[in-house]
């Protein structure tokens, strides 16, 4: 392998990451925080990807980035009132909930948008490669690293360094007590859902120019980043980015060394990780 | 109160029995309206409902009318032979199905054991014309085989000497990449194979590492979802700069109308096998086959269709069961069988279409096209440039060649002529 080569490599693997990273970072947000697994959560970049094709249409495809999390986590928020009354009880209800609202979601897409592939048209500056170490490389591959960068700082300066941030972690700490110093976990847990879905939204519409998406797809995306989920832990916030990138990167090195192996690779790298640690490899060990 | 719904339950019970009352003849339909291979389901229904409507006007069969009935298998081989039962069950007379190449070998197996007719669309391989063998299963749409032995002739007149496969997981992707080996010998270089899910539309890891490999053209075996997001990030990537892209259903607007729209299709960097050649308005009664097919989309979908090679075999299919069924001594299973076996029919892009007797696959006429862009204003999507035109007989493996690869595989070659 040539050196450009294996830089081009390293910096597909991280793109890649780095777009799994979003769906993975507002799952394992609403696990961590509400004790809970969205099923649903592929449903929502789906459709953040298809309110990308018609919102960008009207207002341009930057802007568009800012709306469509938005929207997507209002819609979260309906979708969180709907579990509240499976809090607490036994969590197949809540995930059964949320696979059925990912099959409502995919089905309103339908009904919506039609089926149909669609692709979303980049804007100018986006368009094009430039050479890194002798070879091409997307433009808008690299906006995307820098935009899912930018969203893991912000998600992590919101969870360590904000009052929404200690609120969150206190809950994860000891729900109960929060709730008797008078704060509205209620209220939180909106919050939290909204902030994870619209994360998920915003995935999709950074993938909207990238993959030709159809509506159904909504309900195998989650299935892609289990693998994500369980090597960074499933309920450890800080191991998302380094597991999405790490399986990025396997992703990236595996189809150039093991091509034949490819669909197996991801799954492969959680079952050895898990032997390692069933909590997650970026996860500490209970007793440690 | 109790007057009204007394009256409102005999109205119902009318109806239902004046319903009851209206014959038809059942064509059953295998189709996916749920899995994320859905996304192309318009347009392969809509060749189904096209022929259907000419079937009728002609008078249907003894002025009975045809009716299609649907079952959804979301292109998953496990709902296969449920879907199929419960057509039969309903008195069709034969099925059109499955859709996808993944689930022909259950469909397959299933058509064999319950003796009952299906002709299906989906590409035709080997796992089903040699492995799974049925003279209760026809094949109305590509042929892998004939496929490979197309794109190796385009592959060695242009003097390519190495290739990288992508394809998804079906029969057909294999097949497309074996014999396409095969048929270019030892001299020719694998430079390897990607075979993804069918609903994996990354691509950017595989597309990376075949620029570094540099190979003079890829194998591609994907469609729909799969074919869009590989050929938009390949360009992202300058991926079609370096190589060419030889496939089938090359210009199927399925494949093409998101790439055309969004400005990020590769003209003249992707070629293959195409059925119907809907650009060309020097075949009779081209033009206004493709406006009754865009008339089926706005009527039954409410959207715009361009043509698809999809669309094209499905309504060859339903064309061929109609034909059969005209010609059957009875409408049973083995009668119907035994018509589709010895049915001739033709469309505006064929004349004596027929299935082969010993391995009962459709011979079309194959259309090698590179994909351009219409320079005539008529089209948004790419049209095709004709490299070459191929009769089935030319291109479809003969009698011996299955024989021979059977033999080669370790397999048993199921001459169904002689059934």
């Amino acid at each position: 392998m040539t050196v450009p080569y294996f830089f081009q490599t390293l910096v597909t693997g991280i793109s890649n990451g780095m777009i799994s990273y979003l769906m993975v970072a507002g799952v394992s947000l609403i696990i961590s925080g509400m004790n809970m697994v969205n099923f649903g959560q592929g449903a929502f970049y789906v459709l953040g990807t298809y309110l990308t094709y018609t919102i960008a249409e009207k207002v341009g495809f930057v802007p568009s980035l800012l709306i469509v999390p938005i929207l997507v986590g209002f819609v979260g928020y309906f979708v969180e009132k709907a579990t509240r009354p499976l809090f607490g009880k036994n969590m197949l209800y809540v995930m059964l909930l949320t696979y059925g609202v990912a099959y409502m979601i995919c089905d309103a897409i339908v009904m919506i948008w039609g089926y149909s592939i669609r692709l979303q048209k980049l804007p100018a500056f986006l368009k094009g490669g430039i050479k890194i170490f002798g070879i091409r490389f997307p433009i808008y591959y690299l906006f995307v690293i820098a935009v899912s960068a930018a969203i893991a700082f912000a998600f992590w300066y919101m969870i360590n360094r904000t009052k929404l941030g200690m609120l969150t972690r206190a809950i994860i700490s000891d729900r109960p007590m929060v709730a008797n110093l008078g704060v509205n976990v209620n209220q939180m847990f909106s919050i939290l859902f909204m902030i994870g879905i619209g994360i998920a939204g915003l995935g999709g519409a950074l993938n909207a120019p990238i993959t030709g998406m159809s509506p159904k797809d909504g309900l195998s995306v989650f299935g892609n980043v289990m693998p994500i989920l369980c090597i960074g832990g499933l309920k450890n916030m800080d191991g998302c980015l380094p597991a999405a990138l790490l399986v990025g990167l396997v992703n990236a090195f595996g189809a150039v060394y093991l091509p034949q192996y490819y669909n197996v690779l991801p799954a492969a790298l959680m079952v050895i990780c898990m032997f390692i640690n069933p909590r997650g490899v970026f996860t500490k060990k209970e007793g440690r | 109160m109790k007057k009204i719904i007394s009256l409102v339950l005999g109205l119902a019970l009318v109806c239902a029995c004046a319903c009851a009352g209206a014959e038809t003849i059942k064509i059953g339909v295998l189709t996916d309206r749920s899995s994320a291979a859905a996304a192309t389901v318009t347009w392969a229904e809509a060749g189904a409902i096209l022929a259907l409507e000419e079937a009728n006007a002609e008078g249907g069969l003894n002025g009975v009318e045809f009716e299609l009935v649907y079952r959804d298998t979301a292109s998953d081989s496990a709902n296969v032979a449920q879907k199929a039962t419960e057509l039969m069950n309903e008195g069709c007379i034969a099925i059109l199905g499955p859709k996808s190449d993944g689930e022909a070998p259950t469909g397959a197996t299933w058509a064999e054991e319950n003796k009952f007719p299906m002709v299906t669309p989906c590409t035709m391989n080997t796992r089903v014309t040699i492995e799974n063998a049925s003279k209760y299963m026809f094949s109305c749409g590509f042929v892998a085989w004939p496929i490979a032995k197309m794109n190796a002739k385009y592959a060695a007149d242009h003097g390519y000497q190495s290739a990288f496969f992508i394809g998804n997981d079906g029969g057909a992707s294999g097949d497309s990449r074996d014999f396409f080996y095969r048929e270019l010998g030892e001299g020719f270089q694998n430079m390897g194979s990607n075979q993804v899910s069918s609903n994996s539309t990354e691509f950017s890891t595989i597309i990376s590492s075949v620029v570094g490999k540099d190979p003079d053209v890829i194998i591609g075996a994907v469609a729909g979802p799969n074919f869009v997001s590989l050929i938009n990030q390949g360009d992202q990537f300058g991926l079609w700069d370096e190589c060419d892209y030889l496939g089938w259903y090359t210009c199927d607007s399925t494949n093409t109308t998101a790439l055309a729209q969004a400005g990020a299709y590769p003209y003249g960097k992707v070629h293959g096998v195409d059925l119907w050649p809907f650009w060309m308005d020097e075949i009779e009664g081209n033009a206004e086959f493709v406006a009754e097919y865009s008339r089926i989309g706005q009527e039954y979908y409410g959207k715009e269709i361009y043509p698809s090679d999809m669309g094209y075999t499905w309504y060859v299919g339903i064309k061929a069961i109609v034909a059969a069924a005209r010609e059957a001594e009875s409408l049973d299973p083995e009668g119907m069988t035994k018509a589709l076996a010895n049915v001739h029919f033709s469309t505006k892009y064929g004349d004596d279409l027929y299935f082969r007797d010993f391995d009962h696959v459709m011979a079309h006429a194959y259309y090698y096209v590179t994909a351009v862009e219409d320079t005539t204003g008529k089209w948004e999507i790419p049209v095709g440039e004709v490299y070459a035109v191929y009769t089935g007989d030319e291109m479809l493996p003969s009698k011996e060649d299955m024989q021979a690869y059977a033999t080669e595989m370790g397999y048993t070659f199921r001459d169904l002529s002689a059934e």
